[in-house]
């Protein structure tokens, strides 16, 4: 079996066609075309047995893109929360590439062994998103996106490196925002700026 | 109601410069150009940090980089819609904000710009710039939305003005 055929649910469809038909004055709402919708997961540190664990994350929302009529590619994210859809439209920074890449990566020759589902997992709190190809046999893939100023790559690891690395990388972050916060420069309000380095050891 | 055009971000060129490229923006949009390096040796007084900056890649609070460059104005928490709207329909001035991540593991956190507002549909909405890597560079978000968390993961906590 391939990859699971990409489909959104009917109100989340028409929530986020609503949304840009507000915000892109973009054609009549039921024509607005949406590509690549599938699943947004989010990880902000739920540890079991000191790992991040992906089959104990919760879904959190929805992503697709979409042509603007000015002709440019947004990305909308889609959160239900209480009977309602919170939406991200994300503009600008290699849409166009995230697009490609995602097109590109569901042609590969990898998807013969188990039937997957494509899903965005993020994690916040370390700017690091993926996509996670869920097989349902357990067989997860992981292809976690390298961003920079003008491109979009990425490069494939396993489901349980994921776990380890997105772990230490959230307790590490957590470790330098606690030494962050507590940097007190004791004469900024008299010189304008801090006259201390941060207790930070590296 | 309207968005301030000529604010732009760049990605931060680090993993945990968010607040380096979030004073960059503010120092580009009142006219001084500057780099992240640049701002992040100033802020932490390392000369190390602009041929080195891996060896500073670490958090530091918003407010002292806006002070070391100036543009300091206030700090508080959330602002109510009309504050925002006051910073930016009338005072022509980008709004940085704090974005808080409260895990399991503890807490971090994330600076973003607000650049626009409008309402849509009766909504009050904003224009966020987001110089996190993974992120589109510009975003529209309800502002309730943004208040409580539900689009970024953790809610807005604090709000730095600038001059």
């Amino acid at each position: 079996m391939p990859l699971d055929p990409l489909a959104l649910p009917v109100a989340a469809k028409s929530a986020i066609q609503t949304h840009l038909w507000q915000h892109c004055a973009a054609v009549p709402t039921s024509r607005t075309r949406l590509f690549l919708p599938h699943r947004l997961y989010r990880y902000l540190g739920e540890q079991r047995d000191g790992k991040a664990r992906l089959g104990d994350l919760p879904p959190t929302g929805w992503r697709c893109l979409a042509r603007t009529t000015e002709g440019a590619f947004v990305v909308v994210d889609a959160f239900e929360t209480q009977g309602k859809f919170a939406h991200r439209m994300h503009s600008g920074r290699n849409t166009e590439k995230w697009a490609a890449l995602i097109r590109s990566v569901r042609r590969k020759d990898r998807w013969a062994n188990d039937s997957y589902s494509m899903r965005t997992l993020v994690a916040p709190a370390i700017y690091s998103s993926a996509l996670w190809f869920a097989g349902a046999r357990g067989n997860d893939q992981i292809f976690t996106l390298d961003w920079n100023a003008d491109d979009v790559a990425g490069s494939w690891i396993s489901a349980t490196e994921w776990e380890t690395a997105v772990s230490s990388a959230t307790s590490r972050t957590v470790e330098l925002w606690r030494n962050a916060k507590a940097v007190v420069p004791t004469s900024l309000a008299s010189t304008g700026a801090p006259d201390s380095k941060p207790p930070i050891s590296r | 109601m309207g968005e301030l055009n000529s604010v732009v971000i760049q990605h931060q060129h680090q993993d945990q410069w968010c607040w380096a490229a979030v004073t960059q923006a503010v120092c580009q949009y009142f006219g001084n150009v500057t780099t992240q390096e640049d701002i992040v040796s100033r802020t932490l007084n390392n000369p190390g940090c602009a041929s080195a900056p891996g060896s500073c890649d670490f958090p530091f609070p918003l407010r002292f980089a806006l002070q070391t460059v100036g543009r300091f104005g206030d700090q508080n928490g959330v602002l109510t819609f009309a504050d925002v709207q006051q910073q930016i329909d009338s005072l022509a001035r980008p709004l940085a904000i704090t974005v808080s991540f409260n895990g399991p593991l503890g807490e971090t956190s994330h600076y973003c710009l607000i650049k626009g507002c409008s309402t849509v549909g009766g909504l009050p909405q904003v224009t966020v710039l987001d110089p996190a890597p993974e992120n589109g560079a510009e975003s529209r978000i309800a502002y309730d939305d943004l208040c409580s968390g539900v689009i970024m993961g953790g809610p807005w906590t604090e709000s730095f003005t600038v001059k």
